[in-house]
């Protein structure tokens, strides 16, 4: 049961309302800036695990990241649990650290040039 | 390098640029990079089992690749920036032909059809030419001008200049892929001064 409410939660936050356009891509939206080591890190984190489903947080293989408003806990039990096609990433693979520098450059990228320069 | 068609499917498993070690064994068949094809469900197919090793020995651990790309990308032809005039020395200009879905598998959008460059030290890649409007796809399929199947990137001998070689228009369905003659096309891409 908790855990049919687990993927409930999950599969409702994956089809989360589309906010504009996900692309945030440097001819799009211009150089994101990275101001901190652990969004540098999160952003190294991304590019190992993230980007080849999700490339710069756009929809590929995977949804776009970039315009649903996914609060940090569910990215967390996302990113640990699976869901649907996406795989488990458990600790060993990336670690708690690295999860909340992963975080926090996802949340850089999101507000990054949010709806490009069409 | 690996995909969801033949005996063995592997799932999520996008190219791979690599800086050669001499004398290293890179992982084919049973890694994907430095990931074993059997590690967590991390290359297992919706519905499917996850694929099983090969080999009995491995001859060594894998070294890490420089960059995963997007799956389905096609990430082909490229060339690296010497040049200052350019900018982005030592950068690896890449072109990504793009999906073949659903040839090759499915996708949610529209993978590939740009030219990335990647900071080969950082392991980093970054769009470096790639359509406008509100998501990413083929000039065909976005009804515009612009790239359709990017297939090869190489720079000028003074390293000024980088040209794109743009196969055109490849129309695909479950029958299979569909060429458009006519379609395919040169780009120049230089600084602007």
């Amino acid at each position: 049961m908790k855990r049919a409410c687990l993927y409930a939660i999950l599969a409702g936050a994956v089809t989360l309302q589309a906010c504009g356009s996900a692309r945030r891509g440097e001819p799009i939206a211009g150089p994101l800036e990275i101001s901190s080591q652990k969004a540098a890190n999160g952003q190294l984190v991304f590019m190992r695990n993230c980007n080849q489903c999700h490339p710069w947080g756009e929809a590929g293989v995977g949804p776009a990241l970039n315009n649903k408003p996914l609060p940090a806990f569910l990215i967390k039990i996302q990113v640990r649990k699976g869901i649907g096609a996406m795989p488990s990433f458990p600790k060993e693979h990336i670690s708690d650290s690295d999860l909340e520098d992963l975080i926090l450059y996802i949340k850089t990228l999101r507000h990054h040039g949010k709806g490009g320069r069409q | 390098m690996y995909d969801e068609r033949g005996s063995r499917h592997v799932f999520g498993a996008g190219d791979l640029l690599w800086e050669a070690a001499e004398g290293k064994w890179h992982g084919w068949p049973d890694f994907h990079g430095d990931t074993r094809l059997d590690e967590h469900d991390h290359y297992k197919p919706p519905r499917k089992e996850k694929p099983r090793l090969l080999l009995a020995k491995h001859p060594n651990d894998p070294p890490s690749p420089s960059v995963v790309f997007p799956v389905h990308s096609s990430s082909d032809g490229f060339d690296f920036s010497k040049s200052s005039s350019f900018g982005h020395m030592g950068e690896a200009f890449v072109a990504q032909f793009g999906d073949e879905a659903p040839t090759t598998g499915k996708v949610l959008a529209p993978v590939g059809f740009k030219v990335v460059r990647v900071d080969v030290k950082k392991g980093i890649m970054y769009d470096f030419a790639i359509n406008r409007g509100k998501v990413n796809g083929p000039a065909s399929w976005l009804k515009t001008g612009g790239l359709e199947r990017p297939v090869a990137a190489r720079f000028s001998p003074d390293g000024g200049t980088l040209y794109i070689v743009d196969f055109g228009v490849m129309l695909h369905d479950k029958k299979g892929a569909h060429p458009q003659k006519h379609t395919g096309v040169l780009w120049k891409i230089t600084p602007v001064k």
